[in-house]
């Protein structure tokens, strides 16, 4: 059942070879070792710092000069310079992505241990960690999206993300879609010393319910919902309009409205319900 | 990738409210100890800078002074705590075992100031922003033993009886608990995890399951209490099964 991979989604073909080549299972992981390359992100911290200081630098000096008035100016600078320090941050961050990107591009597909792929990725992840970092520990966190956007994510409008692990490349999501607690989003994964590194295509209207996995390489169609506490295997295709549930993902249900619950409910004779109509029905003859 | 708003991935140290009311004080001591070492720094380096005319120097080297302020809060931090638990484990050793769920208990008692004394130095190195010394660094001081190359900075481990191997990947968001709390009873057991061994995101090990070298365990399963797994296989689902065809 783990092992099956899914032949109905015909189109990805392509995919599914690369698949059968590394014999993955289920195993999603996210191995980040730190290395050399995590000296990128004491280059932005430096940086960021800097620009703030130098900045509010007039301000300070005001302040010791004793004009006393622009202390009410002081909790206003605080706020101000926070989102200095995660823009400058993403500046910085982003002119070293491209460097690095026009050095290697960025590709799908699977790498082995310590080969140019592997050593790339990792040098791109920890050139996106501290931006991303400093946006969810803003209080404002749901402007991480523009930040996201910046690094190349493909969103579109009303996303919200802000509550789960979303790898910084590789994804697209569609207008008006819902991620919810606690889920990740991942283009890449770890087995056996090998990489792969895929594209995750998250269609419009999509709900992602809290506690699931979305594995790499998985495509949701228009108006999809991933049920709770659900995983999806690597390169699965769910079909649109419908509830998908299981660890993997296995059953799939129609999406039924309230109105059309309330029918069922009344067919299978629950006695709450027929109680409930009653009482309506009696309110409408005193009327 | 990095947390979201509702994470702050410092290990798990729950705390009894009754406990926690009567020794809160250890606590705020915890703190107060372990802010000096840096208010020292921040006199010298003031001192030094701004009060001797050197104000140029002063503002280049701001940001290497918060760096350093924030790793030397972490360092003071754990050594306190290190003393106090030190203390601590004179008074009590901790043990593994099944225990009543009470506060006359000994051993539930102390697991709990114990857990209220890690908070601090655990909530440090959790929300620090920069990669190195974190909750790896700290749960080697508290007595937890990690290999070489585990990456598990992105997980929560229960801070005491825990020994994980070299070359070990913790997914993101799993959960490692040597503890277990049922109606009134409250258990520990040691947990041990093997060289090489891979596990998915959001795997939760419950207390006294041994990991043999090699295995896997797909995202998203759970282990029962006591389970052992195999070396060489590969492990998947609600609980924890050998999966087809493994190698």
């Amino acid at each position: 059942m783990y092992l099956i991979m899914n032949n109905k989604s015909s189109r990805n073909k392509e995919k599914n070879k690369i698949m059968n080549q590394a014999a993955i299972k289920i195993i999603s992981t996210s191995g980040i070792f730190k290395d050399k390359a995590s000296f990128f992100l004491l280059l932005e911290f430096i940086g960021g710092i800097f620009i703030v200081i130098y900045t509010s630098l007039w301000l300070i000096n005001y302040l010791l000069q004793g004009f006393w008035i622009l202390w009410l100016l002081v909790p206003l600078s605080v706020y101000g310079c926070l989102y200095l320090f995660t823009f400058t941050i993403t500046f910085i961050a982003f002119l070293l992505l491209r460097l690095v990107n026009k050095i290697y591009p960025p590709k799908e597909g699977i790498f082995e241990r310590n080969s140019k792929g592997w050593k790339f990725w990792r040098y791109r992840y920890w050139i996106t960690y501290l931006p991303l970092w400093s946006v969810r520990a803003l209080p404002l966190p749901w402007l991480d999206i523009a930040i996201y956007r910046i690094f190349g994510v493909k969103l579109g409008r009303n996303v919200c993300i802000y509550d789960g692990w979303v790898d910084p490349e590789f994804i697209t999501i569609g207008e008006n879609t819902m991620t919810s607690l606690n889920t990740i989003i991942h283009s890449h994964l770890i087995y056996n010393d090998k990489l792969i590194i895929q594209r995750v295509e998250i269609g419009r209207n999509c709900i992602i319910g809290p506690q699931t996995i979305v594995s790499p390489g998985t495509t949701l169609e228009e108006g999809t919902i991933l049920g709770a506490n659900s995983i999806t295997k690597i390169g699965q295709a769910l079909e649109g309009g419908k509830i998908h549930v299981g660890v993997p993902v296995s059953k799939s249900f129609p999406i039924m409205s309230i109105e059309e619950t309330e029918t069922k409910l009344a067919k299978l004779g629950v006695e709450q319900y027929k109680k409930k109509q009653e009482g309506k029905n009696q309110e409408e003859k005193k009327e | 990738m990095s947390g979201p708003t509702s994470m702050k991935l410092a290990s798990p140290t729950p705390v009894d409210a009754r406990i926690r009311k009567k020794y809160l004080i250890i606590y705020f001591i915890i703190i107060f100890l372990s802010f000096i070492p840096l208010t020292i720094f921040e006199y010298y380096y003031f001192t030094l800078f701004w009060v001797s005319g050197w104000t140029w120097l002063f503002w280049l080297l701001i940001p290497f002074n918060i760096i350093a302020g924030i790793y030397i809060l972490l360092l003071s931090s754990l050594i306190v705590s290190k003393i106090f638990i030190m203390i601590v484990n004179l008074i009590h050793k901790p043990k593994e075992g099944i225990f009543q769920r009470d506060i006359k208990d000994k051993d539930y008692l102390f697991w709990n100031i114990r857990n209220l004394i890690k908070k601090w130095p655990l909530y440090v190195a959790g929300t620090n922003p920069l990669p190195w010394l974190k909750n790896k660094f700290t749960l080697r001081i508290f007595g937890v033993r990690i290999g070489k190359n585990t990456s598990c900075d992105q997980c929560w481990i229960s801070s005491e009886f825990i020994t994980i191997g070299n070359n070990v990947i913790c997914g993101i968001s799993s959960s490692i608990l040597s503890y277990g709390i049922e109606r009134n009873k409250f258990y520990i057991k040691k947990i041990n995890i093997g060289d090489n061994v891979e596990m998915g995101s959001k795997v939760v090990l419950m207390p006294g399951t041994q990991i043999g070298e090699n295995a896997k365990i797909s995202a998203h399963s759970y282990t029962l209490p006591g389970q052992i797994l195999d070396v060489n296989k590969n492990y998947g689902g609600h609980p924890a099964n050998l999966l087809e065809k493994s190698k």
